[in-house]
């Protein structure tokens, strides 16, 4: 009898601390994206740009960043002008990522590649996992200029964490940088459908 | 017997003519993939190869490894780099029909995580129509028993993934690319002054049977002739300033190429020099020298250079620069120790285009008034002696008044003097002397200075002066 009785608290206990470790420690400030200006906007072809990398640890994030948001607008459906022929014609205009876009090179992007948008934008953030509690984290400032007027059309910020898709003890949780930028990635292009940049929606 | 030889001979007809149709299905390129995890980005071979392998089992045909490598070093294209046109031009030439590539984001073999983004390309089009990110983690057990994988392993299970999941583009007929596109365009220069020739290089994707290809300055048309498969050809515009595009018309459709700028204006400069004195037209320079110099006007500046020569024409001092000019410094003749003479300062801006702006301005310079060599000695009737020395400036001395006073401060007397060096002779008892000597040029500089100088004996001022006699 005794010995049950000493399984039946160690479940409780279990149950007690599993509880614990379920709850988010932080609840206010979970991940999101968020998209702060809209314009509607129907391009047909975007240019992603190489991202500014504000991270000390990795000096390819900007990279890594940039080809998942490529990833996830090809995935979306849009034709997107490939990267290397965009590092090309910066090179070529002397101008470096996230500075002033000049104008030569929109007008250039769209009356010879019809692009209509252009992405860019920098990593504030960028930690892989490091083991224990500390997960997988991103912040990006990601915003879209009209080749047309030369505006920018929307301005976005991606700030998650791997807890964020917890769903109980560790289950769900996303260890992988790669596949947390592939979902808020995701998330992006989804919240960009719906704030109305419409070719997107087309295909 | 006669029938089965007619069915047989079908069945080989059949296969004959379909045979082309088969054998030409789906080509994927498989670039090398780009490695992220290290730095500076590189590719991993290993991986890449493991790809086509497994595309290649799963029954694609795939061109990869030395044949694509070869093909790339024959064009002198880097495989390290990211996708671009000259590469999906490889691809054509290998008859490929879709190119994959990726990137390699994550590989962490402590944690067990790995992470690659792939994409597909269509050939020749270069659009990228698919794309997927693939990822390892550790799948989440209760109590976190037998988690985790290999390096290995992870790759084997994302090249499994790849290889079930990867497009598949059929080609039944020969692809031919469409119209012209453009590899590469460029002119040199892109600034230039009226009248100045224009090289204009165009290189086409592919090979084309035209011999020329026509394009246009301001309406003004341009035909470019094929030289070694690309096209070549010369302007000289006529044109007033301004920016102009250079497009080409393709199936009625306007294709803007680049600009061309004409610049027949020197840049606008201005030059600030404070620290100057004014005497009749010379302006001298007694002490330190605030430059100031900029661009009164915005302009794409090449290089500027700012000097100051000496009469012979040597550089004194030489600042320079490329891009804008802006300059805000003191320049302190005395640390670059220069001597007193007349100088040229020149500024030179140069813009893209060729054209120059030079700014001068002459100048002297001078030290302030230096102290002359004061001396006292007796002399052989035992008069007191003051000795002044000369002075050497450009400008003349006007004004030379001379006080004399005892050790204590006691006036003894006082003297004017119209040129140097001089000596004045008086008499005296006191073996030291306080003399005062104030000094005035025709500009306005002035010298004062107190000397306190020993009288030295008849005997001393001969031994200086190098006469020794027997006393």
């Amino acid at each position: 009898m005794k010995t049950s009785k000493i399984f039946a608290l160690l479940f409780c206990l279990i149950f007690i601390l599993g509880g614990c470790a379920s709850s988010p420690v932080n609840g206010g400030d979970k991940g999101y994206v968020k998209i702060f200006r809209k314009e509607k906007i129907d391009p047909c072809k975007v240019a992603v740009m190489p991202f500014k990398n504000e991270v000390k640890t990795d000096a390819n994030a900007g990279e890594k960043v940039a080809n998942i948001v490529y990833s996830a607008f090809v995935s979306a459906g849009v034709d997107v002008v490939l990267p290397g022929e965009v590092n090309n014609l910066m090179v070529g205009r002397h101008f470096f990522p996230y500075q002033n876009i000049p104008d030569t090179f929109l007008l250039f992007l769209r009356n010879n590649m019809g692009v209509g948008l252009v992405v860019a934008g920098r990593v504030i953030e960028y930690k892989p996992y490091g083991g224990g509690s500390r997960y997988p984290e991103i912040k990006i400032w990601i915003e879209g200029i009209s080749t047309k007027t030369g505006r920018r059309v929307f301005t976005g910020y991606i700030v998650h964490r791997g807890d964020d898709y917890r769903k109980i003890l560790e289950f769900g949780v996303v260890k992988s940088v790669a596949r947390l930028l592939f979902v808020s990635t995701d998330e992006l292009v989804k919240k960009l459908q719906e704030a109305g940049i419409k070719c997107l929606e087309k295909r | 017997m006669k029938i089965k030889k007619i069915k047989l001979f079908f069945l080989f007809a059949i296969w004959f003519f379909l045979f082309p149709f088969f054998t030409v299905n789906a080509q994927i390129v498989v670039f090398p993939i780009r490695d992220l995890t290290t730095f500076p980005p590189g590719i991993d071979l290993k991986l890449s190869s493991e790809i086509a392998v497994a595309l290649k089992n799963r029954g694609s045909i795939v061109i990869s490894g030395d044949k694509l490598y070869e093909k790339l070093g024959e064009k002198g294209i880097f495989a390290t780099g990211r996708l671009n046109i000259p590469k999906i031009t490889v691809a054509y030439e290998l008859n490929g029909a879709t190119a994959l590539w990726g990137t390699k984001i994550e590989v962490d073999k402590k944690k067990h995580l790995y992470g690659l983004v792939l994409f597909a390309t269509s050939i020749p089009e270069g659009k990228t129509f698919w794309s997927k990110v693939f990822y390892y983690q550790p799948e989440e057990r209760f109590l976190d028993i037998g988690n985790g994988f290999s390096i290995k392993e992870m790759q084997n299970y994302i090249v499994s993934q790849i290889s079930a999941l990867f497009p598949e583009r059929m080609m039944l007929q020969e692809k031919k690319v469409s119209g012209l596109h453009i590899e590469h365009f460029s002119i040199t220069p892109r600034y230039v002054r009226t009248g100045e020739p224009v090289s204009i290089l165009l290189k086409p994707t592919g090979k084309l049977a035209r011999q020329e290809v026509v394009i246009h300055v301001d309406g003004k048309s341009i035909v470019l002739r094929k030289i070694d498969g690309d096209y070549e050809g010369l302007y000289l515009p006529r044109l007033k300033d301004g920016k102009y595009p250079v497009y080409m018309i393709l199936n009625g459709k306007k294709i803007y190429l680049d600009e061309l700028t004409v610049d027949n204006k020197p840049p606008a400069v201005y030059l600030e020099l404070k620290g100057f004195k004014k005497f009749g037209k010379i302006d001298y320079l007694p002490g330190k020298l605030f430059i100031n110099a900029g661009l009164k006007e915005p302009d794409s500046i090449l290089h500027w250079n700012l000097m100051i020569e000496n009469e012979d024409g040597d550089v004194v001092f030489k600042k320079f620069g490329y891009g804008a000019p802006i300059l805000s410094f003191n320049w302190n003749p005395l640390k670059a120790n220069i001597s007193q003479g007349i100088y040229e300062m020149k500024f030179i801006v140069t813009d893209i285009a060729g054209n120059k702006a030079v700014l001068k301005k002459r100048f002297y310079y001078f030290y302030d008034i230096p102290a002359p060599k004061l001396k006292i000695y007796r002399d052989e009737k035992g008069n007191t002696v003051l000795f002044i020395g000369e002075v050497k400036i450009p400008t003349e001395i006007e004004k030379i008044k001379i006080m004399v006073y005892s050790p204590k401060g006691y006036p003894i007397g006082k003297s004017e003097l119209n040129s140097l060096p001089a000596e004045i002779t008086f008499k005296t008892k006191y073996n030291g002397l306080k003399v005062r000597v104030f000094m005035e040029d025709s500009i306005g500089n002035k010298l004062e200075k107190i000397y306190e100088p020993k009288v030295k004996s008849y005997k001393d001022i001969m031994e200086e002066r190098g006469w020794v006699e027997d006393f």
